[in-house]
């Protein structure tokens, strides 16, 4: 039963690919969530996506006390009631919840990969990001997908069949295509390739420099390709956890970060 | 209760505001009538320790003639200013009205008693250590012991014991005590032998305690204080090492500097007449010596004499820079207020900008008449070349890279940059060049909108040295085919460490050659007398600029990197002239004059910045808004210091030239390089530093071998590498840049709370009393 005397919090990551939300009850318990493509309309799309999530928990807006909004998209959000906060705060706010440690967070998100090193007390230590534009992406998996003629939903799948990857080494998402037709020009399978691109994501990942232990990944890559994971587990020889819900780990930060601190320093609008 | 507290400083407005808020009716008298307009408008923004800012509503006035009688007066000036500022206030005390000091030092009390009757007035100590991080801002860390109060003499009364009450319902921990010349004694301790050593030696406490010399020294002076402190009864905190708790409190205070340093910086008096003065006084009405206390005394009062003479000087300079610029004269425009918390937004503008701007249209006029005149020879100079030569042959320089930043900054880079591409130029080549050339091939420049000239005049020689850039051969070499002139090149040795005879020796031998090289040409002598005139006023210009870009070591900081990178100018395009030591002495005066007043270029100065790498031209408006905003000072920039010429010598010209030029940072070893960030950070106390990797600019991207890391080895300071270019937007994207930035900087807050916290432990661990006023 929708109760609306409740205080709830919501959080929404306006992303690059798309955007997410996440409602909140005052004992953290996830209430509503949404996930809608973003395909360029940033703030309409933001609006459409609380408000989404506000149905699915079944609550009026009225009930929000305070949204925390990131993402690429999230200066086009005109929200209300809403905080704007740092990207990476909010994956390691969000990761942090489901792993309450000090922690890495690999973020892999449609833009751009980061590696966040994470307190005791769920504050960021620091951030790598990317130091070139970064084969290490969503957007990239989409384009590959393109090129072996799959949906990039089903990427996964064809990378689950391969017998070995094919090398893809490039840092420009470009330069990474041409190579992927380059390979397919040479003869390699549509399945090598495709799990070649889920190793060239894990290769960015770890140029980014050492991954200390325990690491846990966050973002809407490992949502679609989780592939990704174990290609990483691989080449860095140590385990590695996903975040429960990946896609949606900033925007329950987000929420978790209004709902923490209700006016603090985490925010930058 | 009715409280007025006099002066509106660190403690002042700290007391002032915690009984307010606990709704005592308190009302600050502060003589600063733009300090009482400010803190007015804006309230007083308060952070304790690692926690978020609080804005405090207070009541400040400039006078108290309307006021009816206090019960309390609370006076927070310093202690040479007691007599005059109680006497400012006479009206408000009456009979039954209390006078609380809680100043620094000895002697404060007596001359209340003096001017009121001892029954009037209470002795009072705090351990709260306060900094001023903004005009209207104080940030504090909660004193390890509890405030004390007394009588100066007689009994704790029942009013005594209310005052006391207020103070704790304020959230202000107090304790009445019968007596606190104990006290008062031991925090004196701490004052008197840390403040005055690092006034003199402009040193942080950390510093200080790196410096064997200095402690044993400090050691000296602890130990006569201990003498008197014995002689009149006071127990010594630490029977066994009295100086042990000096110690802690060096190491408390860590990279601050103790209040009389902030003050001779200011260029206001100090308090050691109160601190070290009273130790002598002591000294002699017990019998006893202190003879290194009374040296203290006395170069205190030496340093004094000297900042307060430079003040007086610098509002002359001023004055007179005014008066001979009626046209130019425009007031610096008052600071914009933004609807979010009242925190001032816009940067000040320096008020030598319009005397700068006159200069450089002077400049460009004057050469749009050189090529004019059939008489007079352009020859185009690297922005580090050795312009000395040109000015002592009665030449006229031109410089193209002064043009190139013109376009960069104007955001017309990757216009022109395409037309240098499509004549043969790659992408990956470096893009001040390309953009100059580009603008040249497409027959615009910014010259002719800004300085309405016709452009960048003909060559009729070209001279570049590569102690800048190696591009720089490529860059004029070009222009000497395109215009059929001859080019100069100087190459001298880049310089892996320490700057040997032998490598000088080379480069003075690359400098004889363009002077026979253009002695030749032009069919003149170069005059060895005027070359050392001229390399004299290079000498006394690049001082002057040296001496503004060291004041942004003050906090606020008067200017910004954004301020230099146009302040710069005159020491390129001037360099050498009477001008450019004509225009540094103003602009130092502004600089000393905002200091003195606290004014800062980025009002309510969070965090203090460091820029290395070469200036992102074409985003620096944007960063520069970024940077405002956030709160961030940008404080110093290795390019900016390049042209802080140093050992120019007018006796030995050919030579210092030589040594001076090969010896800037951009031809030195990465391990030399590091070295001399290391120091300039320290220098400049910063709290993170922010690397450019220029795509197209090889030479100055330090970052790409690895200088971040040897950086962070010696200083431990946050970092950031940020990947963009110089002129070309095309190749970086600056929303990505400023993401970037706005997460860094969230990420120094983050790492700047948790110091504070790890801060707090060792204090307590020590056990020692940290002074306040730090």
């Amino acid at each position: 039963m929708p109760n609306p005397s409740r205080v709830l919090v919501a959080g929404v990551d306006v992303g690059s690919e798309c955007v997410k939300a996440v409602v909140l009850g005052e004992d953290r318990s996830i209430l509503g969530r949404s996930l809608i493509l973003a395909a360029g309309y940033f703030g309409q799309r933001a609006r459409e996506a609380l408000e989404s999530a506000l149905d699915d928990a079944q609550q009026p807006s009225e009930a929000l006390a305070a949204v925390g909004v990131t993402g690429f998209g999230a200066r086009n959000a005109e929200l209300p009631k809403a905080r704007t906060l740092i990207d990476s705060s909010c994956h390691a706010r969000g990761a942090f919840h489901y792993f309450p440690e000090p922690l890495t967070v690999v973020d892999i998100g449609g833009r751009s990969p980061s590696v966040i090193q994470v307190d005791a007390e769920g504050l960021r230590l620091g951030t790598r990001g990317p130091r070139k534009c970064a084969v290490g992406i969503g957007t990239f998996l989409e384009f590959a997908a393109r090129h072996l003629d799959v949906h990039p939903t089903r990427l996964m799948e064809l990378a689950s069949a391969a017998d070995r990857p094919v090398p893809i080494s490039s840092y420009c998402s470009v330069y990474g295509e041409s190579e992927i037709l380059e390979a397919l020009r040479a003869g390699a399978t549509r399945e090598q390739i495709a799990l070649g691109c889920m190793h060239s994501v894990a290769e960015r990942i770890l140029e980014l420099g050492p991954l200390t232990p325990p690491v846990a990944i966050s973002g809407g890559v490992m949502e679609y390709f989780p592939g990704v994971a174990a290609a990483l587990e691989h080449k860095c020889g140590l385990p590695v956890r996903v975040v429960p819900e990946p896609i949606q780990t900033a925007a329950l930060g987000a929420a978790l970060l209004v709902l923490d601190q209700p006016a603090a320093t985490a925010s930058v609008g | 209760m009715r409280i007025v507290v006099v002066g509106a400083g660190a403690l002042g407005g700290l007391i002032g505001a915690q009984l307010s808020e606990a709704g005592e009716d308190v009302v600050l008298v502060e003589i600063n009538k733009a300090r009482v307009k400010l803190l007015t408008e804006t309230g007083l923004f308060i952070a304790a320790g690692a926690q978020g800012e609080r804005c405090v509503k207070i009541r400040v006035v400039s006078g108290v003639e309307d006021l009816p009688l206090a019960d309390l007066v609370f006076l927070s000036v310093k202690s040479y200013q007691t007599g005059s500022a109680i006497q400012s206030v006479g009206a408000v005390i009456g009979p039954e009205t209390r006078v609380l000091s809680m100043q620094n030092g000895i002697g404060n009390t007596e001359v209340l008693a003096e001017l009121l009757g001892e029954e009037r007035v209470l002795c009072g100590i705090t351990y709260h250590s306060i900094q001023h991080t903004g005009p209207n801002r104080i940030r504090y860390r909660v004193g390890i012991k509890p405030i004390q109060i007394a009588p100066y003499r007689g009994e704790v009364t029942p009013e005594v014991e209310a005052i006391g009450e207020i103070f704790n319902r304020a959230g202000l921990p107090t304790n009445v005590v019968a007596n606190i010349d104990h006290a008062v004694w031991q925090k004196l301790l701490h004052n008197a032998v840390v403040n005055p050593v690092s006034a003199l030696t402009g040193l942080t406490c950390r510093e200080m305690l790196d410096d064997e010399a200095l402690q044993h020294f400090m050691r000296g002076c602890c130990k006569e204080i201990v003498s008197v402190m014995r002689a009149r009864g006071v127990p010594i905190v630490d029977e066994e090492d009295p100086y042990r708790p000096v110690v802690g409190s060096q190491r408390a205070l860590g990279k601050n500097r103790p209040s009389m340093w902030q003050d001779l910086a200011r260029g206001f008096p100090t308090e050691v007449d109160a601190l070290n003065g009273a130790v002598v006084k002591e000294a002699e009405r017990l019998g006893l010596e202190a003879p290194l206390n009374w040296g203290l005394v006395r170069f205190i009062k030496s340093r004094e004499e000297q900042v307060l003479r430079r003040r007086r000087r610098a509002a002359q300079t001023i004055a007179q820079a005014k008066e001979s610029q009626p046209t130019a004269q425009t007031a610096a425009q008052p600071m914009r207020k933004d609807r979010l918390g009242g925190m001032p937004d816009g940067r000040v503008p320096l008020e030598c900008a319009p005397k700068l701007k006159e200069l450089m249209h002077s400049h460009y006029l004057d050469l749009q008449a050189a090529t004019q005149d059939p008489a007079r020879r352009v020859v185009w100079c690297s922005g580090l070349g050795p312009v000395e030569l040109l000015r002592a042959l009665g030449l006229t320089p031109y410089f193209p890279e002064n043009h190139a930043a013109l376009i960069g900054a104007s955001r017309q880079g990757s216009t022109f940059i395409r037309r240098a591409l499509a004549a043969g130029f790659s992408p990956n080549a470096n893009s001040a060049m390309t953009s100059d050339i580009g603008a040249f091939l497409a027959h615009e420049s910014p010259l002719v909108s800004v300085h309405d000239i016709a452009g960048p005049p003909r060559p009729d020689a070209l001279v570049y040295s590569t102690n800048y850039s190696d591009t720089l051969r490529h860059w004029f070499e070009w222009y000497s085919s395109a215009f059929d002139a001859p080019v100069l090149g100087l190459h001298p040795p880049p310089i892996l460490g320490e700057v040997e005879q032998l490598d000088v020796d080379g480069a003075v031998q690359q400098i004889l050659r363009a002077v026979r090289g253009l002695e030749e040409r032009f069919s003149l002598r170069l005059d060895i007398d005027r070359l050392g005139e001229v390399v004299g006023l290079s000498s006394r210009a690049a001082t002057l600029y040296a001496m503004c870009l060291d004041l942004s070591n003050q906090v606020p900081s008067p200017w910004t990197y954004f301020d230099m990178l146009v302040h710069l100018a005159p020491m390129v395009l001037l360099r050498g002239t009477p001008q450019a030591v004509e225009y540094y002495r103003i602009l130092l005066a502004e600089l000393e004059s905002r200091v003195n007043q606290g004014q800062a270029a980025v009002p309510g100065e969070r965090f203090r910045f460091y820029w290395e790498g070469p200036p992102i031209w074409c985003g620096l408006r944007s960063l520069s808004t970024l940077f405002l905003n956030r709160g961030v000072a940008v404080v110093g920039s290795t390019y900016s210091r390049i042209f802080a010429l140093q050992g120019l010598d007018a006796k030995n010209p050919i030579e210092s030239m030589a040594r001076t030029y090969l010896g800037i940072f951009p031809n030195r070893s990465n391990g030399t390089k590091a070295a001399i960030l290391t120091a300039e950070l320290q220098r400049l106390g910063v709290d993170a530093v922010v690397y450019h990797d220029g795509r197209t600019s090889q030479k100055h991207s330090s970052v790409r071998y690895g200088l971040q890391h040897r950086v962070q080895q010696t200083t431990g300071l946050p970092f950031l590498v940020l990947e963009a270019d110089t002129h070309d937007t095309r190749v970086f994207s600056m929303e990505q840049l400023e993401l970037q930035l706005e997460d860094f900087i969230e990420l120094t807050a983050l790492h700047a709370a948790r110091e504070a916290r790890a801060g707090a432990e060792p204090e307590g661990a020590t056990g020692s009393a940290t002074p306040k006023g730090t």
